[in-house]
């Protein structure tokens, strides 16, 4: 048979099966019955016979284009993903997470490092002897007067007391999440995730080993306390393991073990998912927290019940979950 | 052995499960730009809207810009991943600019490999450079302008134009517009039937030559007749020679070999062959159309 009958002969077919393609794109493959998702199959089993002796037939180049875009579309709408179903989630939630999360080796080392660091740094600023003057670094001593104009009794008079409104947790959620999303990005590159986290707790350590002396103002470190017992227990988890997820991935780039550069950084790519998507979680817990309990005129007992309650739920979760072997659902 | 590439890398063969391989089209890094930016103007319009939402709610002592904030974030994060998941891969910048997004397998986008490759796009859109940097008159160091190279050098060294969020979430982007088919060109030019038929009828027209043939005959329609013998005669030349024939017209020998290739045999009358063709050695060698000087 020549080219030019072939073609014609199985034109109305080929539009057939464009029209069920154009339909399943703007519309519902549920409304169809099933003789018509059968044609479609079958429609699309031609198509690719024709495709397939294409060279055979010798059919001119714009008609193999055109069946190639027709098999490849019609491809695209046979084989659809998965959805996604909750009941596929909670195993997934429930076993493999947190036993990725505990078994990860960049988020034990982020973790040393991050709690490392604020330890040294509180501890040197709080003991003036060992590094006299450490709290009167550059950047420290200026992060300290800033804590120190915003929790003073006189600070928050100016700033008109502080109140809890539905406006604080988007601007915390917004401010929050981005963070903990850039520091992620920058974990990828390694050097510059470690870094920003890492400077972070030298930071924070710092002013509370500042603010730990018997010295320092005891309205500011009152209020302090007051203000970041709540929420710092969710924030500082979150910031942990945004900058491990980013690690891992870039370190899976370096180190491939025995895989492709690309095969290994989508392997890792999909076991970073859970553990940043755990970090925006608890980065949202905590602009809650900050949002609403933070300013509040709440008892400090009711902030260190959040404290105790945010703590056990992190240890029950990613320790006592954690240690269980996982039941190793596909995350998809 | 040496290896074997591809001739064009805008493409990319899939094998489906029937063992059956079909190809891609890539969308380049300026299609794929062009979708983003469209993207983000929708945002952006989205924004605006509902930053003029909250200052009427404001005056009416109303909510506020932390709510702004929350939406903002909400949608920059979700608009991406909820279009490419349930609009099997097309965006509302991408529908326009006629691409999507597939696995690199030619499967649909699943919800996680949206995620990956949108939680993946910060990176991508790396360095970040201050304005200042483009204007020194600009003393603002904080509004950080992402520059995206991270993306375009990744996607340089990669097969598929994949950025980095792409090849974390095994995904490729690729054409969505479907191209048009039609059925062989009928060409009715007098003379093309004299001329199949002086064609020795135990030539083969080989498969490369009949794809070179069907090219010629799609774009000769755009094409001048001087134009048209002066492509062809590269051809016709040495298969007049080849055949032993002589004809008036490379173009209608073209043309006559693209009916042999792709058409059965033709029923319709036809005029004296010698008005058209000439048998080397029988008739003369100048033709009125090369006395006219159309072929050079």
């Amino acid at each position: 048979m020549k080219a030019a009958e072939l073609i014609e002969k199985r034109q109305p077919q080929w539009s057939e099966l464009e029209q069920y393609v154009h339909s399943f794109q703007y519309g519902s493959r549920q409304k169809l019955t099933g003789a018509q998702m059968n044609r479609f199959a079958a429609l699309y089993r031609a198509a690719c016979a024709d495709l397939a002796l294409a060279d055979s037939y010798s059919l001119p180049p714009d008609t193999v284009q055109y069946l190639h875009d027709l098999v490849a579309q019609s491809h695209n709408q046979l084989y659809r993903a998965d959805r996604m179903r909750i009941s596929n989630w909670l195993p997934v939630l429930m076993y493999d997470v947190p036993h990725r999360v505990f078994h990860d080796k960049s988020v034990r080392v982020v973790f040393v490092l991050f709690w490392g660091m604020f330890f040294l740094s509180m501890w040197l600023s709080y003991e003036d002897t060992i590094w006299p003057q450490f709290d009167n670094q550059p950047i420290l001593s200026d992060f300290i007067a800033s804590v120190d104009q915003m929790h003073s009794d006189a600070g928050i008079t100016m700033q008109g007391g502080r109140h809890a409104t539905l406006d604080s947790p988007g601007f915390y959620i917004w401010n929050n999440v981005n963070l903990c999303l850039k520091t992620f990005v920058e974990g990828i590159l390694i050097i510059p995730g470690l870094v920003f986290t890492m400077f972070n707790s030298y930071l924070f350590g710092g002013t509370f080993g500042y603010y730990a002396r018997p010295d320092a103002p005891v309205d500011v470190y009152n209020n302090l306390v007051n203000w970041a017992t709540g929420h710092l227990v969710f924030e500082f988890a979150a910031l942990i393991l945004a900058t491990a997820a980013g690690v891992k991935l870039g370190m899976s780039w370096i180190n491939t073990k025995g895989l492709t550069r690309k095969a290994s950084l989508q392997k890792n790519g999909m076991e970073t998912i859970p553990i940043i998507g755990c970090a925006i979680v608890m980065m949202i817990l905590a602009a809650f927290i900050e949002g609403w309990i933070a300013p509040s005129d709440a008892p400090y007992w009711v902030r260190f019940t959040i404290m105790i309650l945010s703590l056990v739920s992190i240890i029950g979760y990613f320790i006592v979950l954690g240690i269980r072997q996982g039941g190793r659902h596909e995350i998809r | 052995m040496a290896k074997q590439h591809q001739p064009l890398d805008t493409s990319v063969s899939i094998v489906t499960p029937e063992n059956i391989q079909f190809s891609y089209r890539l969308a380049g890094p300026f299609r794929r730009a062009g979708a983003f930016v469209l993207d983000s103007l929708i945002l952006g319009l989205f924004v605006f809207l509902l930053m003029i939402l909250v200052t009427f709610m404001q005056l009416g002592g109303g909510g506020g810009s932390g709510f702004v904030l929350f939406f903002v974030f909400f949608v920059r994060w979700t608009y991406f991943i909820v279009f490419e998941t349930w609009r099997n891969g097309q965006t509302i910048g991408k529908k326009i600019v006629g691409i999507r997004v597939a696995t690199t397998d030619g499967k649909p986008v699943s919800f996680v490999q949206s995620i990956v490759r949108n939680l993946l796009r910060d990176a991508d859109l790396f360095p970040l450079v201050p304005l200042s940097f483009f204007n020194s008159d600009i003393n603002q160091d904080l509004l950080l302008i992402p520059t995206g190279l991270l993306a375009v050098v990744i996607m340089t060294v990669s097969s598929r134009y994949q950025r980095l969020g792409d090849l974390v979430a095994g995904t490729m982007v690729i054409d969505a517009e479907a191209s048009v088919t039609r059925p062989a060109i009928h060409l009715n030019e007098p003379g093309i039937e004299q001329i199949i038929h002086a064609i020795p009828q135990s030539y083969a027209i080989p498969r490369s030559m009949a794809q070179a043939l069907a090219h010629y005959v799609g774009q000769r329609g755009w094409l001048s007749q001087p134009r048209r013998e002066e492509i062809s005669r590269h051809l016709g030349q040495p298969l007049c020679d080849q055949l032993g024939i002589r004809v008036q017209s490379f173009d209608l020998l073209l043309c006559a070999l693209y009916r042999m290739a792709f058409f059965s045999e033709p029923t319709e009358q036809f005029l004296p062959m010698s008005q058209y063709l000439t048998q080397a050695g029988s008739l003369s060698t100048t033709t009125p159309f090369v006395q006219q000087g159309g072929i050079q």
